[in-house]
């Protein structure tokens, strides 16, 4: 089944949706130490499966959700996620982002597709001033926050499960 | 209304109109059985956390049953199949699921049946189950599929017999308390089932 769903291309990076053929490098991120900010628990193969479907199906449940990164000409393999999503215990909807593999950082490529899914929310979806909550120990993710020109708002309300989380708040107008 | 089960507006509503008109719905004589959309979450979470909740994993917290739904209907995206709605053609209210999936690590595709208590008792898992086993067979051509359920739910066991599913006795041992059962196509062709 093929579905017809946006895609983008950046300078260096295409966005697309989710496929099946995702699923490995995103287990393989997911039991790794990488993806210890984004989850609660000891990761398993099967909780990797459950957080994977849950972020297609907001696709079907809401007609947006997060896009997965890819090198422009190599679309088949996936290197993140970032997108625009709205998952259960959320406040409200939030931009988010996360690099499964190391061989993107350092070159701007999360800044790249942050930028590109950001457009996309606020020119597409309409989104004004959306939030992105951050594991406060996640340094590299704060920095990319703040080069998106997006500030700490000490005000908003954090997801229940997500207590210890910063929250950033994107510009009114893009820079 | 909790803020992630309000449905989206403009643009993202029309993705998701888009996608649901090129998804499989399948009629039967009392029933329409279709993908599974946000606004019938309500169905999902009143079932998942009523009497038959233990049956089906539970008990289930609001987080946990709608990452269970939500991860259910992806497997449209990622598997071409997933959760079926149970619609009544006559009062278009959801009556229950079907849950068709694939999860990662399991052999085969899966077969699970839900109902709000009203339903039951009225052979409507049967008819919205079989349509769904059908369509498994004549049109995805999977192999088989696998039915697991807690051994002390009887209704579940009698829907699956009337299915023509047989219990697998050797994963059952494997399996540590869950019911297995399994339906294979026949080779009488689809009127076999009926």
């Amino acid at each position: 089944m093929s579905f017809d769903f946006p895609s983008f291309s950046t300078d260096r990076l295409t966005l697309r949706v989710p496929q099946a053929q995702d699923l490995a490098p995103w287990t393989a991120f997911f039991m790794s130490e990488r993806s210890q900010y984004i989850r609660e628990t000891e990761p398993t193969e099967a909780l990797a499966w459950r957080a994977f479907a849950h972020a297609a199906g907001m696709w079907m449940l809401r007609g947006y959700g997060s896009f997965v990164i890819t090198h422009m000409d190599v679309p088949d393999t996936a290197l993140g996620m970032v997108g625009p999503w709205f998952p259960v215990g959320w406040p409200e909807p939030e931009l988010g982002w996360m690099i499964w593999t190391p061989e993107i950082e350092g070159q701007g490529m999360a800044f790249e597709a942050a930028v590109e899914a950001r457009r996309y929310a606020y020119e597409v979806l309409g989104w004004e001033r959306p939030v992105s909550y951050i594991d406060r120990e996640n340094k590299r993710s704060m920095a990319l926050a703040e080069r998106l020109g997006a500030v700490r708002d000490p005000d908003a309300e954090k997801p229940y499960e997500n207590k210890d989380d910063v929250v950033y708040r994107h510009p009114e107008v893009l820079p | 209304m909790k803020p992630w089960l309000v449905p989206s507006n403009g643009i993202p509503a029309d993705v998701t109109a888009k996608l649901h008109a090129q998804l499989p719905q399948l009629e039967t004589a009392r029933l329409l059985v279709r993908p599974a959309r946000l606004v019938d979450y309500p169905v999902w979470d009143e079932i998942m956390k009523g009497p038959n909740g233990v049956f089906l994993g539970g008990p289930w917290d609001d987080r946990g049953a709608y990452l269970d739904f939500a991860q259910c209907v992806g497997s449209w995206f990622l598997r071409g199949f997933g959760l079926w709605a149970i619609e009544d053609q006559q009062s278009s209210k959801v009556l229950g699921f079907v849950a068709h999936g694939h999860e990662y690590g399991c052999l085969e595709a899966e077969l699970g049946f839900l109902l709000i208590e009203t339903a039951q008792g009225r052979g409507i898992a049967t008819e919205a189950a079989r349509a769904v086993r059908d369509y498994a067979f004549s049109v995805l051509k999977q192999p088989s599929l696998v039915l697991y359920f807690d051994p002390r739910n009887g209704a579940s066991r009698a829907v699956a017999l009337k299915l023509g599913a047989t219990q697998d006795l050797a994963a059952e041992t494997q399996a540590k308390g869950a019911a297995i059962y399994r339906l294979v196509p026949s080779d009488g062709g689809m009127e076999a089932y009926t």
